[in-house]
């Protein structure tokens, strides 16, 4: 079962999402119904390798027998360039993996409000699901890549064809962005492969050849990765495709962007910039210290600027797309301190994120489509708790978990990553110290939008928008209320998922 | 006295065919289209056939038939199946079909004799018996006058390259003092090289559609009938690059640092113009043109990389140029018979005919989409792997910097193809049905298929390349 488990997690979906179109164009099975069968089986067998795999205590002898991976597949492909089709999870990768099913089997059943064009949604939601496994799976740089790009496709037309009123202008913009950034990447890839002189792209033969590449080369591949990654997450400069995409997108579209194509820009930096460079000590010398002040720097004015937009935001879906380019710079910092209490903290966040930011656009989708004229401008709409008590609360309770109220899954991961900068005395905690201060002060600013549009729109008289709304429908609220609970369950017994991640940051270190 | 070889049995089969089909037309008449057409595919299939079995026979002074015939032999032929298929409906209203393609098989011996050639005089013989050809297929639809346009554009502008190339190849013998290809050059004739050089470098780069030659692209592309448009994009321009390798890979070994260095520069501008201009285009066949351009400029960083780093990456660049090759064939192919569907059925290629495309033919529109996807450079479609590897050998190359404008022309190049992609998505104006002939559905169904699919076989593919970057090396 080992062999062909995750390969069946990758392909299932994409293969069978021309038969999902197709049943449903021939109108035999409802695509929805389809879709929502094959993810939920999807996720509950992740949920089951988590427990076979990562659970009992032997894993990590059962790793070192696969080059450090678990569940690890690997087939030549093209051995003249040295490409194989090589897939493995670990420590990092496993959560992600997790994360990833439960937030496309939320947003499949909350995209049942869809009417038009069904049977091309939800194939295309497939395919999409099999991009976002593909990168957080693959041990091959090339397999990495084409599932990378993979993800392009699927998100431009889904955006296109089921967004809002400006989705032309932000699918483009996204798919232009996004691509030339991956591009960028694509070229430190291949500097990689030719620096290294093993010929090959599989991850752990490159580890093993980085110590031989000097330190001016590192920097180098070091700066074109990051690029790619950067622009994923996205980070200030290049933040400003987000907020139009996510705006734009279809709620679950959004939440999917949100809760995990920003995780593959983490996930890439850290397994491409700290996992594969590990063992060069890179990170300990002049330069790699330079780069690590840089990624705080970006990391804490990604916090900041965003957070001050996110302040003057009428829309709702705006405001919490700022809000998430906010929460990845917490990443950033983690990853800077470079301790494994940052690298659990980035990877918490991104944990702990991937399931509270869904919910918040999901929760936004219900208020847009439950008002009169389809707004999600919070000064029309207000007094939601009157209407629509339970999602109502769900909102109050996200919000207040994005805004890092401990319990909840933010503060796990915000604090740790504090903690984290002050702990690394030579650097962020050092003469760099006016970061993390920076940094702990701009949590304010996310708790200030926050509460302010929760008091607008949540309490206060119900507006006119409001007139005829009626609790909203389940297939809307119970994935709410799932992600809800799942961010309950990581703020209060972090211990579930840390061990895991714990693991892997000492391995790096 | 004619000496027989039986490395010229191919030729003998062109032969045959074309005798075929003009005894076929003049019988036929008008109902010779099935007949001609038929007799065309077998013939080609045939010299297929021929050009393995007479792999590796005797070389003579003017010609050797290794790797690298076969290969180039076969692209040109299999391309010229997809103008075989498409010309079945485009000049179906043409009295003297079987001239056309009797034109088209005999432009096929020129692709053969240069894929063939070790000899400077053989070669640029195999070149004009190529395009002559070309230059009549242009015109060949009597009473269109933006044909006749394109097609005196066409010669005018290919009979200069070829007499500039010409006076390139007189200076090449004077610096060398002789015909053979690869011969060693008189070490006091360094400015001699260089004028040379680009001399050769302008005449063959006009083929190929490099900046600055590459006037004549958008206006006869858009101009010509739409089989022609596929001869020269998806057949000939093989050829071309089958020329200017022989030239320059062959022909002027030693001398890689200098035209490395031209090639580089070219495949710059080609790669920056070709896909600036084709943003502003409306109509579709000017856009492929364009692009046609561009994806010229990616193959050339794989020449530059060849001539100028030459020796450890002599194979990576040779993997990014042969899998391009293949990939244009397919992808470029593809769009292009895409587009004629379109023009047959509605008259031109403007791109608001292709509105609603998705709904009124889902054969044509997703081949298209899949095309312009693989030219986008989508993985894991064939035109992906090319470009891949092209980028990948320019940074073994150490000439990442060719790498870099690459990439920032797929970004450009993105808008363009999106907006085709786009158009044909939208809800459609009309409820005009787009008829397709059973000949294009098959050809558009291979090719598309092959696009996706060959990416698995590519193992096989870069074996084959290795092997010839082994024989011309």
């Amino acid at each position: 079962m080992n062999d062909w488990a995750l390969s069946l997690l990758l392909l299932l979906p994409i293969i069978s999402s021309i038969f999902v179109y197709l049943l449903d164009k021939r109108n035999l099975i409802k695509a929805k119904f389809l879709a929502t069968g094959i993810i939920t089986a999807t996720t509950i067998f992740s949920i089951v390798l988590w427990f076979t795999e990562f659970v009992p205590s032997d894993r990590l002898a059962r790793a070192a027998d696969s080059d450090g991976f678990l569940l690890h597949f690997q087939a030549d492909w093209i051995p003249s360039v040295g490409i194989t089709y090589a897939v493995g999870v670990d420590g990092l990768s496993m959560p992600l993996v997790v994360l990833t099913q439960v937030v496309f089997l939320v947003s499949v059943i909350s995209s049942f409000y869809v009417h038009e064009d069904e049977g091309a949604y939800y194939s295309l939601l497939l395919v999409l699901l099999s991009g976002v496994m593909g990168t957080f799976i693959a041990l091959d740089l090339f397999l990495f890549y084409i599932a990378w790009e993979l993800v392009l496709i699927p998100m431009f037309f889904l955006i296109r064809q089921w967004g809002g009123p400006n989705r032309k202008y932000a699918s483009i913009k996204f798919f232009i962005y996004t691509h030339l950034a991956s591009l960028v990447m694509l070229i430190g890839l291949f500097m990689l492969y030719l620096n290294v002189d093993a010929n090959s792209f599989y991850l752990p033969d490159l580890k093993a050849g980085m110590p031989g590449i000097d330190v001016k080369t590192l920097q180098l591949i070091f700066w074109l990765v990051f690029v790619g990654f950067v622009t994923k997450f996205p980070q200030v400069p290049v933040h400003t495709w987000l907020p139009d995409a996510h705006v734009q997108a279809p709620s679950p579209g959004s939440a999917i962007l949100a809760g995990l194509l920003l995780k593959m820009g983490g996930y890439g930096l850290m397994r491409i910039g700290f996992w594969l460079f590990a063992d060069t000590g890179f990170f300990l010398t002049e330069e790699g210290k330079t780069v690590r002040v840089i990624i705080a720097w970006i990391g804490v004015v990604s916090m900041v600027y965003p957070a001050l937009i996110a302040l003057q935001q009428d829309d709702l879906k705006k405001m919490i797309a700022y809000s998430s380019i906010s929460h990845m710079g917490i990443v950033l910092l983690g990853l800077a301190a470079y301790n494994p209490l940052g690298f659990n903290a980035a990877m918490y966040m991104m944990i702990a994120h991937g399931v509270i930011s869904p919910g918040l656009f999901l929760l936004s989708g219900i208020i847009e489509h439950n008002t009169k004229s389809h707004t999600r401008d919070i000064s029309k709409v207000g007094g939601l708790a009157h209407k629509m008590p339970f999602t109502g609360g769900l909102f109050v309770f996200l919000g207040f978990a994005s805004a890092g109220l401990p319990g909840l899954a933010g503060f796990v991961a915000e604090f740790n990553a504090f903690v984290a900068m002050f702990d690394d005395t030579e650097l962020l905690g050092g003469p760099w110290k006016v970061i993390p201060i920076i940094a702990v002060m701009s949590v304010i600013i996310t708790a200030g939008y926050y509460l302010w549009a929760i008091e607008r729109v949540i309490y206060k008289q119900p507006t006119e928008e409001l007139e005829n709304t009626k609790p909203g429908k389940w297939y809307e609220v119970w994935p709410v209320f799932i992600l809800s609970v799942f961010t309950l369950v990581l703020g209060l017994f972090p211990a579930i998922v840390w061990w895991v991640l714990d693991e892997f940051s000492t391995s790096l270190l | 006295m004619v000496e027989f070889s039986i490395a010229w049995l191919p030729v003998y089969v062109i032969i045959v065919g074309i005798i075929i089909n003009l005894v076929l037309d003049l019988w036929k008449r008008e109902d010779a289209r099935f007949w001609v057409a038929s007799a065309t595919a077998l013939t080609i299939v045939a010299t297929a056939l021929s050009v393995i079995y007479v792999k590796d026979a005797a070389s003579s002074a003017l010609f050797n038939y290794g790797e690298f015939y076969v290969f180039f032999s076969l692209i040109g032929l299999l391309s010229s199946l997809i103008v075989v298929f498409v010309a079945w409906k485009d000049m179906s209203l043409e009295l003297d079909i079987g001239v056309f393609f009797s034109l088209l098989l005999l432009a096929n011996v020129g692709g053969m004799v240069i894929a063939a050639a070790q000899h400077m005089v053989a070669l640029y013989v195999g070149y004009e018996l190529v395009s002559l050809p070309s230059y009549a297929m242009a015109a060949f639809r009597k009473r269109d006058k933006s044909g006749a346009e394109a097609a005196l554009k066409f010669f005018l502008l290919g009979a200069l390259s070829s007499a500039i190339l010409v006076y390139g190849l007189a200076l090449y013998y004077g610096a060398t003092g002789t015909f053979s290809m690869g011969a060693t050059a008189d070490p006091s004739s360094e400015s001699l090289r260089l004028v040379a050089i680009i001399l050769i470098a302008s005449g063959s780069g006009f083929k190929i559609g490099l900046v600055p030659f590459h006037f004549w692209i958008g206006d006869v592309y858009s101009g010509a009938p739409s089989s022609v448009v596929t001869w020269l994009a998806a057949s000939s321009k093989k050829m071309a690059f089958a020329f200017v390798m022989q030239l320059f890979f062959v022909g002027m070994k030693g001398w890689g640092t200098t035209w490395g260095g031209i090639f580089a520069v070219l495949a710059i501008l080609s790669m920056l113009l070709g896909n600036i201009a084709a943003v502003i285009q409306t109509n579709v066949m000017r856009i492929l043109a364009y692009s046609t351009i561009a994806q010229a400029g990616y193959i050339m960083i794989g020449f530059a990389v060849y001539g100028y780093a030459g020796n450890a990456t002599a194979i990576a660049a040779m993997n990014g140029i042969g899998v391009q090759i293949i990939a244009h064939v397919l992808m470029k192919g593809a769009a292009i018979v895409s587009t004629f569907v379109i023009i047959d059925n509605l008259g031109s290629s403007e791109l608001i005919n292709f509105k609603g495309l998705f709904r009124k033919n889902k054969l044509v529109s997703w081949s298209m989409a899949i095309a312009l996807a693989s030219l986008m450079g989508i993985p894991p479609l064939m035109g992906f792997w090319g470009k891949a590897y092209l980028f990948l050998s320019s940074v073994s190359g150490g000439m990442t910097y060719l790498a870099y404008v690459g990439l920032v022309g797929s970004a450009i190049s993105l808008y363009y193809y999106m907006k085709i992609i786009n158009m044909m998505i939208q809800k459609p104006d009309d409820e005009v049905e787009i008829k397709v002939t059973t000949p294009i559905k098959i050809t558009l169904v291979i090719m598309t298929s092959l696009t996706v699919l060959l990416p698995i076989f590519l193992e096989r593919i870069l074996v084959v390349i290795k092997a010839i970057t082994e024989e011309i090396y």
